[in-house]
């Protein structure tokens, strides 16, 4: 696999007003293959923008598929995308990643999207549809016009899709109402705007439905894009140090004679677990719990901000 | 089945031993390696298989999916990798999958059990060196959910079948000390898709038998007993294990994989660091892990004979 | 955010001999808050299987019983879809130790840690304390 693809514009549709889909191929290499609900990068003038695979897996011979909705800001990628791009050009792709897997071990999978929160459970519902398991959809979207897949929808998932076209209020109770239902061996899959996915998973709180059973989709970085300059003082070493905005906190410790054990440099592994005593904390790891973050940096990818203290074994 | 010195992946990179996570990303990722022992381990595999089905290979439903991911995974690999041994084809739905070196073919159609007449991962196992593990990653932890095991060091494959993570290390010791199984295994959980991680898992076997597992303990254990001042260089070998696992990106499971070698000691002490560094390594050993990797029993035979070609071949500390 | 809380249902299977004390528990357990149904063995596996899967998500179940059918539930519940953590088996219904042996794959049932044969392939065992959750030994 590489850090990135040069991937080829092969197609791009209008799907509603505002949103289009556009079909990366390449010509020459083998694009990794990717699992439901995976996203892919893409590395746009205004920055790395992450946009959710909506081809079957099962399906995909060496394409990449997503739908983009046109958001109204200019500096935005989706303008960049919906304005500037054309089929035939050429654009540069992070392989596919997956923060928002099924649970193949569930009986049943509940999927909840709003507007364009839509697209991991469109490749989702063609995976599960061939694997012959069980799901149903419920989806809040403002009008008929602005469903990017209303006929094929409502061809193959007829007894799969509720839609929520009504007033807010309504919505909420009949949201509340299905919620409340939910029996054991169920998983919950939630994807759209901010608001809507706290109020699905705060009211799954409410009704007792533990954690693991409720799935957010929520993309963040991989990486901080523009690492800075900070300072660090090593308390049970009495040292302060320097760290560049081109080192990490794990190799300007070592450059100081502080050897801490280390593995994946990604962020992933633990192993280069400091203590914070003081300071603010750029978390960039996807392995510490949120309240492991209050006294602790993983040194191979995280940083502090001005002056920091920290203290090692 | 001891293979040549120039193959052999010496695991220490220090002088002293603890357990840590050693893994490392593999690029390109790779789950399978073939060596010059090939055939003879094939050979020896195909005979276990054929002898003793149910020790070898275990599955549960859940896991088919990702034994049809493993198999085409690992085809495709042996294609890319050694193309004057291995070919590939797909032809819509349908593979054929073509062994040079054992003229043999593997024809199916993906996902469609009527096509094939083992699993997927019993078909795959027999292509490859390699012992194939499918960790299914589940909402409350990994399990293990199939396997083609033919060369344990010491486990039962029938035993961890259906096991949690944590629970197949339980007889590891202090391997829970500052939750480092726990730790490993949100490791495992945050690998990224299609990616590969590699670490070295080390061991010591009497002889130089690669299927030690725990069901025919009897046969092998005893072994240790009969190390001696004379034949410890020729009886002992290094056993290690070098493991990789790889995320299967459309079931999102685990594929683990483990390649053994052997290589006796008297093969190993031409080499003057990984002497040196065996010497340390086992002189350093907290007792627990003697124990736990056998090597209790013979340590002092072991040691002396170290010691020995370490003043013989003039080589200080 | 405030971390999720487990549902508080629980369902209850009980054989005769723990009713006794499946009852006693309910009493505990409905006074801390937790609404509890108890179901009295022999359950047929149908019957079982209906009523496991229409427990809300995150209910939880317990069972009191003698090994054989109290396995024969909880394999019914993974299946249904509860997690390892969300069922309960009565420990104390354990009275002998059940021991995998390693080289035959039987399960023998022993009352004491000592060393001893394997009731099928004779083998001796010195048993550990390795216990797998899936043969329950
Ligand atoms: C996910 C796949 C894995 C499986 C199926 C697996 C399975 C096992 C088994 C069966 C044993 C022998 C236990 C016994 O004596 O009964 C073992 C030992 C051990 N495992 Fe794992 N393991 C896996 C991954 C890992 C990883 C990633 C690490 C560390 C980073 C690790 C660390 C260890 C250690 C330190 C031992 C003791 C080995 C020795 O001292 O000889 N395992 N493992
Ligand atoms: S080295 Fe793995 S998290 Fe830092």
């Amino acid at each position: 696999m590489e850090d990135f693809y040069e991937v080829k514009v092969q197609e791009i549709k209008q799907l509603t007003p505002t949103i289009k889909s556009f079909t990366f191929i390449s010509e020459n290499t083998e694009l990794p293959s990717f699992g439901a609900g995976s996203h892919i990068t893409l590395h746009l003038p205004m920055g790395m923008r992450q946009y959710s695979l909506i081809n079957n897996p099962l399906d995909m011979i060496n394409e990449y598929e997503i739908a983009v909705k046109k958001t109204g800001h200019l500096e935005s990628g989706s303008t960049y995308l919906h304005e500037d791009i054309y089929e035939g050009d050429v654009v540069k792709v992070s392989p596919p990643d997956n923060y928002f897997p099924l649970q193949m071990e569930g009986k049943h999978h509940v999927f909840f999207a709003a507007g364009i929160g839509i697209t991991p459970f469109w490749s989702m519902m063609s995976y599960l549809r061939s694997l012959g398991e069980s799901f149903e959809l419920h989806y809040a979207v403002s009008g008929q016009d602005a469903c990017p897949f209303y006929n094929e929808m409502n061809e193959r998932y007829a007894n799969q899709v509720t839609y929520y076209l009504m007033d807010r209020d309504s919505k909420t109770k009949k949201l509340k109402e299905r919620l409340r239902e939910l029996k054991v061996g169920t998983h919950v899959y939630i994807c759209g705007p901010q608001s809507y996915m706290d109020f699905i998973v705060t009211y799954c709180r409410e009704l007792g439905y533990p954690k693991k059973y409720i799935h957010e989709e929520r993309f963040k970085a991989r990486k901080l894009e523009h690492p800075t300059r900070f300072k660090v003082t090593i308390v049970n070493e009495k040292k302060t140090i320097q760290v560049n905005s081109n080192q990490s906190l794990l190799e300007a410790l070592h450059d100081a004679g502080i050897t801490i054990p280390s593995a994946c440099r990604q962020g992933i592994c633990g192993s280069c677990e400091v203590k914070v005593c003081n300071g603010e904390v750029l978390h960039n790891d996807t392995f510490l719990t949120a309240n492991e973050k209050t006294d602790k940096m993983l040194t191979c990818v995280s940083r502090g901000k001005g002056h920091i203290s920290i203290a090692v074994e | 089945m001891s293979v040549k010195a120039e193959q052999f992946p010496f695991p220490f990179t220090e002088d002293r031993y603890a357990y840590s996570n050693n893994s490392s990303l593999q690029k390109p990722a790779r789950s399978v390696t073939m060596t010059d022992r090939y055939l003879e381990e094939i050979q020896l595999k195909r005979e276990l298989l054929q002898a003793n089905h149910q020790r070898c290979f275990r599955s549960l439903p859940l896991s088919l999916e990702s034994q049809w991911e493993a198999m085409r995974r690992i085809f495709n690999e042996l294609a890319e990798n050694e193309p004057e041994h291995f070919s590939f084809e797909k032809r819509g739905n349908e593979y054929r999958f073509q062994n040079l070196l054992l003229g043999e073919e593997e024809r199916f159609k993906y996902r469609d059990l009527s096509s094939i007449e083992r699993q997927p991962l019993d078909i795959a196992g027999r292509h490859v060196q390699e012992d194939l593990i499918i960790m299914g990653d589940r909402h409350d932890g990994l399990f293990l959910e199939a396997g083609q095991l033919c060369f344990p060091s010491n486990w039962s494959l029938t035993f961890v079948l259906g096991m949690d993570f944590k629970s197949i290390h339980t007889p590891v010791p202090g391997i829970t000390h500052k939750d480092f199984i726990g730790k490993v295994e949100r490791f495992i959980s945050r690998i990224r898709q299609n990616e590969a991680w590699e670490r070295k898992n080390w061991s010591m076997t009497i002889s130089n038998k690669l299927d030690t597992p725990l069901e025919t303990y009897a046969n092998w254990g005893k072994l240790r007993l009969q190390v001696t001042d004379e034949n410890v260089g020729e009886l002992v070998h290094l056993r290690v294990e070098v493991q990789r696992l790889l995320r299967l990106p459309l079931t999102n499971d685990i594929l683990f994989t483990i390649h053994t070698y052997l290589l006796s000691l008297n093969d190993l002490i031409r080499n003057d660091l990984w002497l040196k560094r065996l010497y340390t390594t086992i002189q350093f050993l907290s007792d627990d892990i003697a124990e736990y990797k056998g090597i209790a029993l013979y340590k002092n035979e072991l040691m002396q004979f170290l010691e020995k070609t370490l003043s013989e071949k003039g080589i200080s500390l | 955010m405030t971390e999720f809380q487990n549902n508080k249902r629980i369902l209850i299977f009980s054989d005769q001999s723990y009713l006794l004390q499946a009852n006693e528990k309910v009493r505990e357990l409905t006074e801390e808050g937790y609404q509890c149904e108890v179901v009295s063995m022999p359950v047929s596996s149908n019957k079982a299987e209906q009523l496991l899967a229409q427990q809300p998500l995150g209910s939880l179940v317990w069972i009191y019983s003698e090994e054989d059918s109290a396995q024969a539930i909880e394999y019914a519940a993974r299946n249904a879809g509860f997690s390892k953590n969300e069922i309960w088996i009565n420990k104390s219904s354990e009275q002998n130790t059940r021991i995998f042996c390693s080289q035959c794959h039987h399960i023998n049932e022993i009352s004491s840690a000592e060393m001893f044969e394997c009731e099928r392939c004779h083998i001796k065992l010195d048993p550990s304390n390795h216990y797998s959750i899936y043969h329950k030994s």
